[in-house]
């Protein structure tokens, strides 16, 4: 007898941020179609428990003065200051661009795994992008 | 091209001429019903749009909005175009022969999915723990990403709920793949037994979980229908016939 098997579970996204223009740091705003910001801004993207995130796509835009864009990601973004550590840094773009297609975080063991995109500039400007299509996935031996 | 000659098309549902086994979990029976017309063949997309039919309580009170780290209420998929009294529940019916095969694919792919067959009931256990609506965030089996095969005989109601384990506030957007078949029972023992032997080429689908349905009799009846008990593979087949005549009353 036949029954139905979907396939895992996968969303693909693609987000875009900018710099602020009034702060040398931080992590962008992040918009989609999917998400509902007029109460709640998006600065990270947790990953449900047992779930992966892959970076399939990334662009990283230098506005009017120097940036340095990273990734970071937490292992718990429920703490009130949550640790980010940064997994890639664009201070070598070459480097960067060679792993960025293997970059693969989780799975998330808790639900509490989270990543960001993060800025450094010496003078701020507002016109500095990010543009990354994610997926976030069940793997296929899950 | 789809492929009559195969059980299902490429979205899942029965093509014309083959069997659909609706199977019941909670008494481990099937239903085995043919299918004798798709009424909307070639015509399977019902694009539903966001989940409006669910508006956040709080900020942003959004319809078809799921908050960051909640559930939604039990949803079904109502549908202001129909008349009145199938508006509020659009795959829900009363008709005769009839089943409508609905495969759900669910936006973002990340939510989860708990169905409840019948509606109101959390069916989905484990060794007594139910899946239940107030854990819907933190328990860790009983739910589905992405899609789920909703199967609607008469009389049968299902609900949805979704859970965002996310931090963001995220819209919905439901589409179905979907048949509206007109089904005959089969009620030869023979045809029964090559079914469920796996010699006759069948769609099964189950219906619920551990719960029993309400209505059971009821969509019974309108399918002319009787149960028929799951039968081990192994079994000879003079004894499984005659279980199979014996669940269909004859001697």
């Amino acid at each position: 007898m036949h029954v139905t098997k979907f396939p895992k579970a996968s969303w693909i996204i693609t987000v875009h941020g900018a710099t602020d223009g009034s702060n040398k740091t931080g992590a962008p705003t992040l918009v989609n179609d999917f998400f509902v910001t007029s109460t709640n801004t998006v600065t990270s993207i947790r990953i449900p428990k047992g779930l992966k995130l892959r970076i399939l796509d990334l662009e990283f835009l230098c506005g009017g003065y120097m940036t340095d864009w990273r990734i970071d990601y937490t292992l718990d973004i429920t703490a009130g200051s949550p640790t980010w550590v940064p997994i890639l840094d664009n201070a070598n773009v070459q480097r960067l661009y060679s792993k960025m297609q293997k970059l693969v975080v989780g799975p998330s063991l808790d639900g509490k795994l989270a990543i960001r995109f993060f800025w450094t500039q010496v003078t701020q400007d507002d016109d500095s992008k990010v543009n990354a299509t994610i997926e976030l996935y069940e793997d296929k031996d899950e | 091209m789809n492929d009559l000659m195969n059980v299902v098309d490429e979205n899942g549902l029965v093509n014309i001429g083959h069997p659909l086994v609706l199977w019941f979990p909670f008494n481990n029976t099937v239903v085995p019903l043919l299918v004798k017309n798709r009424r909307n063949f070639g015509y399977e997309k019902f694009d539903y749009g966001k989940l409006t039919g669910y508006t956040p309580a709080s900020a942003p009170a959004t319809a078809g909005c799921i908050h960051q780290q909640t559930n939604i209420t039990e949803q079904v998929f109502a549908y202001s175009r129909l008349e009145p009294s199938l508006s509020p529940d659009m795959f829900y019916h009363s008709d005769d022969d009839t089943v409508i095969h609905a495969n759900m694919h669910v936006r973002p792919e990340v939510l989860r999915i708990f169905t409840r067959v019948p509606k109101g009931t959390a069916q989905q256990d484990f060794r007594g723990q139910i899946a239940s609506d107030d854990l819907g965030l933190e328990i860790e089996f009983g739910y589905k990403r992405g899609f789920a095969e909703l199967v609607y005989p008469p009389k049968i109601k299902w609900g949805v709920v979704l859970s965002n384990e996310t931090n963001i506030d995220l819209m919905t957007y439901v589409s179905f793949n979907y048949a509206h078949y007109g089904t005959e029972f089969i009620s030869c023992p023979d045809v029964i037994l090559g079914i469920l032997k796996g010699r006759i080429q069948s769609h099964m689908a189950p219906v619920g979980g551990n719960v029993e349905l309400t209505n059971f009799n009821e969509m019974l009846k309108l399918l002319h229908a009787k149960p028929v008990p799951l039968l081990p593979f192994y079994e000879r087949d003079d004894v499984s016939l005659q279980k199979i005549r014996n669940a269909l009353g004859g001697s």
